[in-house]
């Protein structure tokens, strides 16, 4: 061949491809911006970045989607509020005298989405599943399932365990035992195609998005929502950009300009929940390899007086932050458990250097010349780990380490990346770092104390703890969490004393410096569809990505019409 | 990752497209004049980055020092340009001028390191590479393709990982991007010094003993300045945007000041969506404008490496678009010496081309007078010798009258006029440019010296050939137009299967064959040959002279015959013009030449050669005779 | 034939470094896997109890005590096998599954721009030297502040003025994602419309370099004597500037242009990044930010072949488009 012709060749496929992407914008511009959308199908984002992998396995932790919509719990439990148990596949339980066998009533008349009857062997089934895999068994659930009838069951335990119970009735996703019976291995399967009880079923899959539509024959009729399609960004600029042009109905994520969202974006709306606590962990026990000042007790202490949170709040969280409680108790949810011999019933919203600066020199701290303290030729001087993409806690430190400057501390902000930051967390090399503590299955402090402060959850520095980073170890903390796992939840009084305990015992060597309560703001689009949560109405946590709360939500919304 | 900008890899493009071409035609370098080389001409465009450069460089050096803290918070946030805040406030009320001012030493800094560790590791191993050769050589390249294939994406957190957190910086961002970035430069010096190692001066340099490295620094990388220049100014604009790439990513250098981190924030701060143009703009057209500014230096920094990319001054009111279009100047004066002209030649031919005080003058600033009031008058079928030393003009005449001459050489006065055979004079100063492109070659043909150049490489024999029928017979068949280049070859005694050959598979004598043989194609009135045979042995030479007149016999056309062998032409011409410094010095038969050369310079051109019977005289080549000597080789 | 024998050597050898480099580059990362999981669940509501490290761990098989030389062998052969195992940060997807769902888009959408990039460049470069001293010369700066600026700058203000404000194209995707994903020409059409934006992007951003090059060696090769024959042939100024001046110059920068298509897998991450693309680069920032060695390294197989095979067929094939080189091999 020539290459006279090899080159014609080539000048007409030119010409070809340009002519294909003038025909696309002429053929493009006719259809509508990003995506041709049913008026009445919910278009959720839900943070994550990147495609969507088609896992749909509720027990991976990398699941797609799944629980809640397509799988459901036995009961749901609100962690905005302080509600009972709602019924979803269980309609009553009950616990023996002592706390170690759990009766529990099933829904009668339930069917999978294939069209099996849902029976009591499917909860018996899901919960061996769950001690037969131990990778799957992230709730370390220890009883025994006992089949009674087609809709009743007893799980019994060798132990009290009343707080297991909302993990067991409300994080256990229940799965049809006629399908997974017939999986290999569970941990490794990534059920491509799910088979629930759910109000939602997947109905269309690709990676950039995929699609729920309601079950028609779901229990409690299908959903009035019919549809709901997750799409995949890049992050939170990409979602709020969509956001904006009316690509997307619900997102959790920062938006520009908070203060002002609902003149900037006519049709929708924001909501805020705090329950997330922002602290600086501090690695604080010398016994367990912990080094630096933030082991000195005083040094936290005087942490916690000198900053300015209002400032804080309004520098870099855009005031979605709220505050919240030295005894760890959330001010508004928790407040019946909130110790009434605590200091501070809520943190300080401004600085008191003077208190930070008594506090220190109560210590044996002294002034040096540079204007920082200093004890034994030890400067007061700290680092504070921070994951680099994340702008807010940047801004926080930064603004931080401006304010202990007043009272005397040096805090040296260390960005890295979220692997290496949250490696260094785990394995206790940090002297700060900024983090928050994520609430528990239900709305009761407890399982922030035995996540965080409970000392069977922590491991000398250089192995990896989960939770407990600050390897915080109080044998009083340890004691009062014990005896609450022997106490039914609902004998309130017998457990206060308890909850007292712990909260002056944290409030007093604070191994977690509370900072505020960080916001989880929402936005939706309450024009498109109607019963979403509200302030005076959390019927559920208003986050896309909490689950089984999101499936909560797309029960109640109805699409408004045109 | 390896290559996040797309202008690292279009910057070796370029850096390699401008390497062979230094290699294979810039002229020889002058062993140790590198140095001097260096020094740019001042033009428009290096002004221009010049100050875009050093301005940029001492906002960098002096702002840090004059602006408040970059960190310094403020509760009021995303305040609009004002006389307080020159380019306005972050989100959280931070100076975004201070801001820019540290970022903008962060980035220098970045691509300063970067630069000059990339430059080094590159001229490292691609020059030791390129000179030692062997097993140093091949591993040099496998270090060199490995790095370029090493994902530079996580080797930044690798490496990061290794630092203690409160050491990092830009820094460790910057060795990252030398160590991922010198190989494909590394590959370019390689290419260079291999060619460089094999020029006349360095071998002369090895045989005289001088130590490598002597012979590295001292021959070789002088050579290769203006390469390691642009490279590095190169991996300057790479360095700052891969880092903003990275910085993008939330890869960066997020605990120091640079114009990435900047911009990250400002994307993370939502500068975009709240329109912020103060925010998110500056640092952008800062990195922008940086690049622009060096870009513009390295075009500066290529013309050296590469002369002919100097666009030359237009002295004259001329353009450059070739080929010039020279009008003809009025016939001024008339010639004093050279014979009239007549519509016969002095033997009783018909004359097919007349010049007639033809001056063509280079316009250079100081003006040379390459052609002096030269008149000439071709018979019909005559064999016309034009001899002279080099740069006398005779080349530079040859082409005046096919008018192939390129700016800044022009026509200043005089006349050619082709008398064609079909009646009917040609102006050719007057032709305009189609007619003149009709005129070519099928009246009038060429042949060059330096046959290999003369063919284009990169397509075979026939196509060259063919070229010329399709342009000028459109109408010829397929068949009858191969049959024409077949005819021709054979004509010259090549073998017609050679057709398809590239010209790279034929040999010298071949292709100087060929050459001929194109220039017959369209059986044209007179060819004109310059220098056809100098660079042939004698045997080949004495071949293609015979073919020239056995075809000339055969053909009848007339040849101008170029060359500075004044005892060939005597064989071979009728008639010899004799050129010194731009003027015809005599004018007159080849066997009166022979026996009574008049003028002194003919007599001594006589002695200076070796004539082909095998005597020998002395060289005449000192140099003082001329002074266009000096302009050796001036752009035709 | 040694000739090439050697060649092959030579990019055997150099496949088998950057494996092995590949190998352990992600291992030195700081970070696991697990540690980056939980605190992803945490931050988005997940209640992370005390059991649950032990639970992924065991999932992902993170902690196989295997000694590292027995994984770095078990790790090549299982690369010539072409098991490239699974991925972490999409558990208990095939890394192969991951590669082979985001790389077509990579390369279609940069294989497309870098073309069209090449070829504009290459036209442009040619006029652009051909007419060289015209006002055509003032091309040249203005390409090339466009390859100075940042790459997703650009892309940001274009999607701001493109997408945002005009909304002329999508802000983001690579495809319509409420039709149905196949070979039908309502879907092609989609992804040629949200691929538009960001081919222009890179076509913007890289034609100055291929300009630079193609002008450059189109004025050197303008003073070759082949071109002058040509002059003095009598041929069309058209043809001379395409088979005879363009001809040549543009020989290096088709051997450019291979090697930069070696380099489509891999220079596209912000690009994706910028528009949410679907492609093989987001996947590799979803890797390295999850510490999933997994995937890493099959990208980095996946991009290390790319530019090795590209460099091989520049090497072995250069001969077809420049005859000289034919007979030295």
């Amino acid at each position: 061949m020539s290459l006279h012709a090899r080159w014609r060749r080539v000048r007409t496929a030119a010409i070809g491809a340009v002519t294909i992407g003038l025909l696309a914008v002429g053929c493009g511009g006719s259809s509508n911006g990003g995506s041709s959308t049913d008026s009445d199908t919910l278009i959720v984002y839900t943070g994550l970045a990147g495609d969507w992998p088609r896992v749909f396995n509720p027990y991976l932790p990398t699941v797609s989607e799944g629980p809640g919509t397509i799988f459901e719990p036995l009961f749901f439990y609100n962690i905005a509020r302080q509600d009972d148990p709602a019924p979803r596949l269980g309609t009553e339980y009950a616990w023996n005298e002592d706390g170690t066998e759990l009766s529990i009533t099933l829904r009668e008349g339930v069917e999978w989405s294939d069209g099996e009857p849902f029976t009591a062997d499917d909860v018996a089934f899901t919960l061996n599943m769950l001690l037969e895999h131990e990778a799957l068994n992230t709730q370390n659930f220890q009883g025994e399932p006992t089949v009674v009838d087609d809709t009743h069951l007893t799980v019994s335990f060798d132990e009290p365990a009343y707080m297991k119970a909302p993990d067991l009735l409300g994080k256990t996703w229940i799965v049809p035992e006629h399908i997974w019976s017939q999986i290999e291995d569970p941990a490794t399967d990534q059920i491509q195609e799910p088979i629930g009880t759910g109000p939602f079923a997947l109905t269309d899959f690709n990676p950039q998005a995929f699609t729920l539509s309601a079950n028609e024959t779901y229990w409690d009729g299908a959903p009035a929502l019919p549809e709901v399609r997750y799409v995949a960004l890049s992050g939170n600029q990409a979602g709020a950009d969509a956001l904006a042009a009316g690509e997307i109905d619900w997102q959790t994520g920062p938006v520009p300009d908070m203060e002002n969202f609902e003149q900037n974006h006519p049709g929708y709306k924001s909501i805020t929940v705090n329950a997330f606590q922002m602290v600086l962990d501090t690695c604080s026990n010398p016994d367990l390899g912990c080094t630096g000042p933030q082991t000195d007790p005083a040094v936290r202490q005087a942490i916690y007086y000198a900053m300015d949170r209002e400032q804080l709040n309004a520098l870099a969280f855009q005031n979605t932050a709220a505050e919240m409680s030295p005894g760890f108790a959330l001010p508004e949810r928790d407040a019946g458990y909130l110790s009434a011999d605590l200091e501070n019933q809520t943190v300080p919203m401004n600085a008191d250097v003077q208190q930070a600066q008594e506090i220190l020199e109560g210590a044996g701290w002294t002034m040096g010349g540079d204007g920082i303290y200093e004890k034994d030729g030890e400067k007061l001087s700290l680092t504070v780990r921070v994951v680099t993409g994340w702008t807010d806690y940047i801004t926080a430190v930064n603004t931080m380490s401006e304010q202990l400057k007043e009272a005397g501390i040096e805090l040296t902000p260390q960005p890295a990346s979220n692997n290496e930051t949250m490696d260094a967390r785990g394995r206790g090399d940090f002297q700060l770092q900024i983090d928050s503590l994520y609430p528990g299955p239900t709305p009761d402090p407890y399982y922030v104390y035995n996540n965080f402060f409970n000392s069977d959850n922590t491991v000398p520095v250089g192995e990896s703890a989960n939770p407990n980073f600050s390897r915080y170890s109080n044998p009083a903390v340890d004691e009062a969490i014990s005896e609450l796992n022997q106490i039914d939840p609902v004998d309130t009084e017998a457990r206060q004393q308890h909850y007292d305990t712990i909260q002056a015992e944290i409030e007093r060597d604070m191994p977690y410096i509370p900072i505020l309560l960080g916001g989880t703001t929402s936005q939706f689009n309450s024009e498109k569809f109607t019963g979403w949560p509200t302030d005076v109405n959390l019927h559920a946590y208003p986050a896309v990505w909490q689950r089984p709360d999101q499936a909560q939500i797309y029960r109640s919304l109805e699409p408004a019409g045109e | 990752m390896t290559n996040l900008s797309p202008l690292t890899g279009s910057a070796d493009e370029s850096a390699a497209a401008a390497a062979p071409v230094k290699s294979a035609s810039a002229p020889p370098s002058r062993g140790r004049s590198g140095m001097r080389a260096l020094l740019p001409s001042w033009s428009p465009k290096l002004v221009i980055g010049l100050v875009l450069v050093l301005g940029i460089t001492l906002f960098a050096i002096i702002g840090p020092w004059l602006v408040g803290d970059p960190d310094a918070i403020d509760s009021i946030g995303m305040t609009e340009p004002s006389g307080e805040y020159w380019l306005g406030t972050t989100q959280t009320g931070q100076d975004v001028f201070a801001q820019l001012a540290h970022a903008v030493r962060g980035s220098l800094l970045v691509g300063l390191v970067v630069g000059i560790l990339a430059t080094i590791l590159s001229a490292l191993f691609g020059i030791i590479g390129g000179y030692v050769g062997g097993a140093v050589d091949e591993g040099f390249s496998l270090l060199s393709n490995v790095m370029l294939v090493i994902p530079g994406l996580p080797l930044v957190i690798v490496i990061a990982g290794f630092v203690p957190p409160q050491d990092r910086g830009w820094w460790t961002v910057a060795l990252v991007l030398a160590i991922t970035g010198w190989a494909a430069a590394a590959r370019v010096l390689r290419a260079q010094t291999l060619s460089l190692r094999n020029r006349d001066y360095v071998a002369a340099a090895r045989v005289a003993g001088e130590k490598r490295w002597r012979i590295v620094s001292v021959e070789i990388l002088p050579n290769l300045l203006p390469l390691l220049a642009s490279q590095f100014v190169f991996a300057v604009i790479a360095a700052i945007l891969a880092e903003a790439g990275l910085s993008f990513l939330g890869l960066g250098a997020a605990n120091s000041h640079t114009l990435g981190t900047m911009l990250y924030y400002a994307q993370n701060g939502f500068a975009l969506q709240y329109e912020a143009w103060w925010w998110f703009g500056p640092p952008g057209l800062m990195i922008a404008l940086f690049g622009c500014g060096l870009s513009l230096i390295n075009f500066s920094i290529d013309e050296i490496i590469n002369p002919k990319l100097r666009v030359p001054k237009p002295v004259a009111a001329k353009g450059g678009t070739p080929p010039p279009v020279a009008p003809p100047a009025p016939v001024t004066g008339a010639a004093a010496q050279a014979p009239p002209a007549p519509a016969r030649a002095a033997d009783g031919r018909d004359v097919v081309l007349s010049v007639r005080d033809l001056n063509v003058i280079y316009q250079t600033e100081n003006p040379v007078h390459a052609v002096k009031d030269v008149s000439i008058t071709l018979g019909r079928g005559e064999i016309l010798g034009l001899a002279g030393e080099s740069g006398c003009g005779k080349t530079t005449l040859a082409y005046a009258v096919n008018r192939l001459h390129r700016p800044p050489a022009e026509v200043a006065s005089g006349s050619v006029i082709f008398h064609d055979r079909d009646g009917g004079d040609i102006d050719l100063l007057a032709l305009d440019a189609e007619e003149l492109r009709q005129f070519r070659w099928a009246k009038l043909s060429m042949v060059f010296q330096g046959a290999m150049n003369s063919l284009n490489p990169v397509i075979s024999i026939h196509e060259q050939l063919d070229d010329v029928l399709t342009t000028h017979k459109p109408d010829m068949s397929k068949q009858a137009r191969r049959e024409r280049c077949e005819e021709v070859l054979r004509l010259v005694r090549v073998d017609p299967t050679r057709l398809d050959s590239f010209p790279h598979e034929l040999s010298g004598g071949m292709r100087q064959r060929v050459m001929i043989a194109m220039a017959m194609l369209l059986d044209p009135q007179v060819m004109i040959m310059d220098e056809p045979t100098t660079a042939l042995d004698v045997v080949v030479q004495r071949g293609i002279l015979r073919e020239i007149i056995r075809l000339r016999d055969e053909l009848g056309f007339a040849v101008v015959f170029i060359t500075h062998d004044l005892p060939m032409l005597l064989e071979l011409s009728d008639r010899i013009a004799v050129m010194r410094a731009g003027e015809v010095v005599e004018y007159a038969p080849a066997e009166q030449i022979y026996e009574r050369p008049e003028h002194p310079y003919t007599r001594q051109l006589l002695g200076s050669f070796p004539s082909l019977t095998g005597e020998r005289g002395a060289f005449i080549r000192t140099g003082e005779s001329s002074p266009l000597t000096k302009n050796e080789g001036a752009p035709r | 034939m040694r000739y090439y024998a050697r060649k092959l050597g030579f990019y055997l050898v150099a496949l088998w470094a950057a494996l092995t480099l590949n190998f352990f580059i992600p291992r030195m990362m700081p970070g696991n896997p697990v540690d980056t999981l939980l605190a992803k669940l945490q931050q988005r509501g997940g209640s992370v109890g005390p059991d649950v490290r032990e639970s992924y761990e065991l999932m992902l098989g993170t902690d196989t005590g295997d000694a590292l030389w027995n994984q770095y062998f078990s790790y090549l052969g299982n690369m010539f096998r072409g098991d490239l195992g699974v991925s972490v940060s999409v558990f208990p997807e095939e890394v192969t599954t991951v590669i082979s769902q985001s790389l077509p888009w990579t390369i279609v959408l940069v294989g497309i721009a870098t073309f069209l990039s090449f070829l504009v460049g290459v036209v442009l470069g040619m006029v652009v030297g051909w007419k060289r001293g015209t006002w055509l010369d003032s091309l040249i700066p203005a390409t090339t502040v466009l390859s100075a600026v940042p790459y997703f700058w650009l892309a940001l203000i274009f999607v701001m003025i493109f997408s945002t404000s005009l909304a002329w194209f999508p802000l983001n995707g690579g495809y319509d994602v409420a039709l149905a994903t196949g070979w039908n020409w309502e879907f092609i059409n989609s992804a040629i419309y949200h691929g538009f934006l960001p081919a222009l992007t890179i076509v913007v951003s890289s034609v100055g370099g291929w300009l630079l090059g193609m002008r450059n060696m189109m004025v050197s090769t303008m003073s070759e004597d082949y071109i002058l024959t040509a002059q003095a042939k009598g041929l069309r100024n058209r043809r001379i500037m395409t088979r005879y001046a363009a001809r040549n110059a543009v020989l290096p920068s088709v051997a450019g242009f291979a090697i930069s298509l070696g380099f489509v897998v891999s220079g596209s991450i912000i690009t994706e990044q910028v528009f949410s693309y679907p492609g093989i680069g987001g996947k590799l920032l979803q890797a390295v930010e999850n510490s999933d060695y997994a995937l890493m390294q099959g990208i980095f197989l996946i991009i290390t072949v790319a530019v090795l095979a590209a460099n091989l067929v520049v090497d072995l094939l250069y001969g077809f488009i420049d005859p000289r080189t034919r007979v030295e091999n």
